[in-house]
């Protein structure tokens, strides 16, 4: 049978003790980089570019895909325990992974986000080896209009991420979208809401951003409280989540995992949007949708399972097609070029060793991930004993010192402390950072796929409707805005009723 | 102490003062030199940045460090170069796209000429002319014909407003006399499935990075826009040949100092890259990224930037692509 041929061909090559030794490496940086805040994947696997050189192709790949896969593990890791995400796909896991940690349960929040990832993983591989060619046709059936009409309707889902009202959470979409603005105008290179500020032309860093939203403003809240006090966080129980966890969070790892194959194939936040619908999912499946928000363990499970799932297929399009679908991408592109190696479809054909041992180290990569994240959790759990007078500068300068090492930028440290205000003032007036994050991450992305939808087709809108596709989605997302506003309607005219 | 001592006294200050300068170019350098790349990491400017520094270091004995300071299409870490003291200890590589900022960009705070020293051009990068597959022309002339019957109907992609792929595709549709709507995207990969799918019905992007989707058979490689054949691509005929002499992009790197940094350490600099630009496996590493290795005096590189800015400022203001 020729797949498994190629299978085997793979994990000969992935086996060998150079290649296993690289893929470690790649893990443990990756982890690495993805603990700490502001050093995202992408610096990270263009400054070790030059070390590549002296590989061997297979070798290369690889140690980066490794350190790719391996901060998408790291990342959940700050989330859950500091309420720090560094990428938009952790800031799901703070959600429900923080409030877990302060109930003194991050010891099973950290190793279901590890068992989670692990599973969806390995399913994953599956899909990439099995399905790659129908999916990458996919990915290209998505044009501007499909890609609007997906994002809308991640705006409206992205409601649910709030647990309080629909009013504020919508407020707060629009809120993030708005900020979304800031930055060049990519059609006429125009620049809006800057100030005469050139860094801001590429608009607002995300990690700036997030880390003031979420990690600044929830010390500062902490704060509130005499900082002299042990840790806020309830005196940890145990490490390894419990029978009962482990099956109520089964359905989701299997759901999130289905989600994420399928969107992490779409170029262009496809494995982001993946987390976020896989949260979405679990809260509407569940029966106790009241839980989420206040530490459910579906909503770590399901939202790190599709993100990592999202992160394995997302090599699709690169293998595929040459398309690379995010920055990291991008630059294992130029990795392979400066190995003389064209990626492409031929890619399988004229290196299927380079092929399969990659697509077989993905899958070593993520049982070794798994090895090295399990005995992680004691560790990590035992740092949120440390005394939050220490805790709190610390996150603040392993934050400052990882933000500003990015872009050498001091405006982006003046953003993380005007976030954090910012992010405080919300938590006072009860709305919630989710949907403004999602806001700012989708806004762009939607005003760049409307313009040019309907730039191509010389302004005339009827080009959302006309493939099924597109008017499936949006079809979709009307019946959700009514499924979600008809409660409200309704409870209104009841108050209306009774008074 | 009489005349005579006081004039070969300060004939010998004047020696002195006279030795002490290429005395300090000779020492140059004696502490470590920032290497100042414009762009995000893992784009050309500087994976060629990063090449040539793995060769410089010990050329010059000191540690070359590359530091990113990307941003604003290169001109945050542009303006920080031109602003640095011209002392030899900060670097800057740029691509071609320095020699647009400032017409794109009035508002831009230095000058791309007159605030740098080019101490040498080191690559140049072939762009070509690609459509999808699916559309019914096999040369550059079917093209402008297909273009011509459908005015102002078709698009064609581009890395971004202002970048190279923009401008020179703004040459080529007013050299040949085209109508056509202009569709940006964040780089050019991501403008790879509109074009494979055939939404977008042409683009000019760089060999290297549509060289994968040819050979597949998702998009045809009508034209390079250089003045030669890429040896990859030889039956390929150039823009220039078929049928527009005057039309000549491509992109390059260079690299740079501030402007005032001494002629000599400028020349020191300047022998160094061009004796790396000439080593065999940067040559390589440099063709698979589909550059070609170009070495050039610190004059030609001036002569480079000027003829270019002139150019293209000219042709920027005409079309008014200014903000």
């Amino acid at each position: 049978m020729e797949l498994l041929d190629n299978v085997l061909l793979g994990l000969e090559t992935a086996m060998t003790l150079q290649n296993l030794f690289y893929c470690l490496v790649g893990c443990l940086l990756g982890t690495l980089i993805g603990v700490l805040p502001g050093v995202g994947p992408t610096t990270t696997i263009a400054l070790l570019l030059p070390i590549t050189f002296g590989l061997d192709p297979s070798t290369s790949l690889i140690m980066l895909a490794g350190i790719y896969y391996g901060a998408q593990y790291g990342g959940s890791t700050t989330a859950i325990l500091v309420n720090l995400p560094g990428e938009a796909s952790s800031a799901v896991t703070a959600i429900d992974g923080y409030k877990m940690a302060q109930k003194g349960k991050a010891g099973s929040a950290l190793a279901i986000a590890a068992i989670g990832s692990f599973i969806a993983g390995t399913i994953a591989t599956v899909v990439v080896v099995v399905f790659s060619p129908p999916l990458s046709e996919l990915a290209l059936r998505f044009g501007p209009p499909e890609y609007f009409s997906l994002i809308v309707l991640g705006l409206i889902l992205s409601v649910t991420l709030a647990n309080g009202s629909v009013l504020k959470a919508l407020a707060m979409i629009i809120l993030g979208l708005l900020f979304g603005l800031v930055g060049a105008d990519i059609y006429t290179g125009i620049p809006r809401f800057t100030f005469g500020e050139p860094s801001l032309m590429d608009g607002i860093n995300f990690v700036a951003f997030a880390t003031g939203l979420y990690g600044i403003s929830e010390i500062l809240s902490n704060l509130e409280q005499d900082p002299s006090r042990k840790s806020k966080v309830s005196k940890p129980k145990g490490l390894l989540p419990t029978w009962p966890e482990m099956k109520r969070s089964i359905g989701p790892i299997l759901r999130g995992t289905g989600l994420g194959s399928v969107m992490g194939v779409l170029p262009g936040g496809g494995a982001t949007l993946s987390s976020f619908a896989a949260y979405t999912l679990e809260k509407k499946l569940s029966k106790h949708p009241e839980e989420f928000g206040e530490g459910a363990i579906e909503g770590v499970a399901g939202p790190e399972s599709a993100n990592n799932a999202g992160a394995q297929t997302s090599f699709i399009p690169m293998l595929t097609l040459g398309i690379p679908g995010n920055g990291v991408m991008a630059i294992m592109i130029g990795a392979l070029m400066i190995q003389g190696i064209q990626p492409g479809p031929s890619v399988m054909t004229t290196n299927p060793a380079l092929f399969w041992g990659l697509i077989a180290s993905m899958w070593i990569g993520n049982v070794m991930l798994l090895l090295l994240n399990l005995p992680l959790v004691g560790i990590w759990v035992k740092l949120l004993s440390t005394p939050y007078n220490f805790m709190f500068p610390a996150i603040i300068l392993f934050s400052a010192i990882g933000i500003f090492s990015t872009n050498m930028n001091g405006l982006d440290l003046g953003l993380v402390a005007m976030f954090g205000l910012l992010g405080y003032v919300l938590i006072k007036l009860d709305c919630e950072p989710a949907p403004f994050l999602m806001g700012f991450i989708l806004g762009p992305l939607l005003e760049e796929n409307l313009r040019r939808a309907m730039m191509f087709s010389r302004g005339n809108p009827a080009t959302f409707f006309a493939s099924p596709l597109s008017a499936g989605l949006l079809a979709v997302a009307a019946i959700a805005l009514i499924l979600m506003i008809l409660p409200a309607v309704r409870n209104q005219r009841q108050k209306v009723f009774t008074e | 102490m009489n005349l005579k001592s006081l004039l070969s006294g300060l004939a010998l200050a004047g020696v002195v003062l006279v030795a002490g300068i290429p005395a300090m170019a000779q020492d140059y350098p004696t502490s470590t030199i920032q290497l100042i790349v414009p762009y995000a990491p893992g784009g050309s400017g500087d994976i060629t940045a990063r090449l040539i520094v793995e060769h410089l270091s010990p050329a010059l004995g000191q540690p070359v460090v590359v530091e990113n300071r990307p941003g604003a299409n290169g001109s945050i870490g542009s303006d920080f170069v031109a602003k640095a003291a011209p002392d030899g200890y900060t670097l800057e590589v740029v691509v071609q796209s320095h020699v647009l900022g400032k017409a794109l960009m009035p508002s831009l705070t230095y000058d791309p000429v007159g605030d740098f020293e080019p101490i040498s051009l080191m690559s140049r990068t072939q762009l070509g002319v690609v459509v999808p597959a699916s559309l019914p022309v096999n040369t550059l002339e079917e093209l402008v014909a297909y273009i011509k019957a459908h005015p102002g109907e078709l698009a064609f992609a581009s890395a971004g407003h202002g970048s190279n792929a923009h401008v020179f595709t703004e040459w080529f549709l007013d050299t040949a006399d085209l109508d056509m709507i202009h569709v940006p995207y964040a780089g050019s990969a991501a403008a790879h499935p509109d074009l494979i799918s055939g939404v977008a019905t042409m683009a000019f992007d760089t060999l290297a990075s549509v060289q994968g989707l040819v050979a597949d058979g998702r998009l045809k490689l009508l034209a390079v826009a250089g003045a030669e054949r890429h040896p990859e691509f030889l039956d390929v005929p150039t823009i220039a040949e078929s049928g527009y002499p005057d039309y000549d992009a491509s992109s390059w790197t260079m690299l740079l100092a501030p402007a005032g940094t001494p002629e000599a350490i400028v020349d020191r600099l300047n022998k160094e890259v061009v004796a790396i630009l000439s080593r065999d496996d940067v040559k390589e590493r440099l063709a698979s990224l589909g550059a070609t290795v170009v070495a050039s005096s610190p004059a030609e590189a001036k002569a480079t930037v000027e003829t270019e800015v002139q150019r293209y400022t000219d042709l920027i203001e005409r079309l008014g692509l200014a903000q």
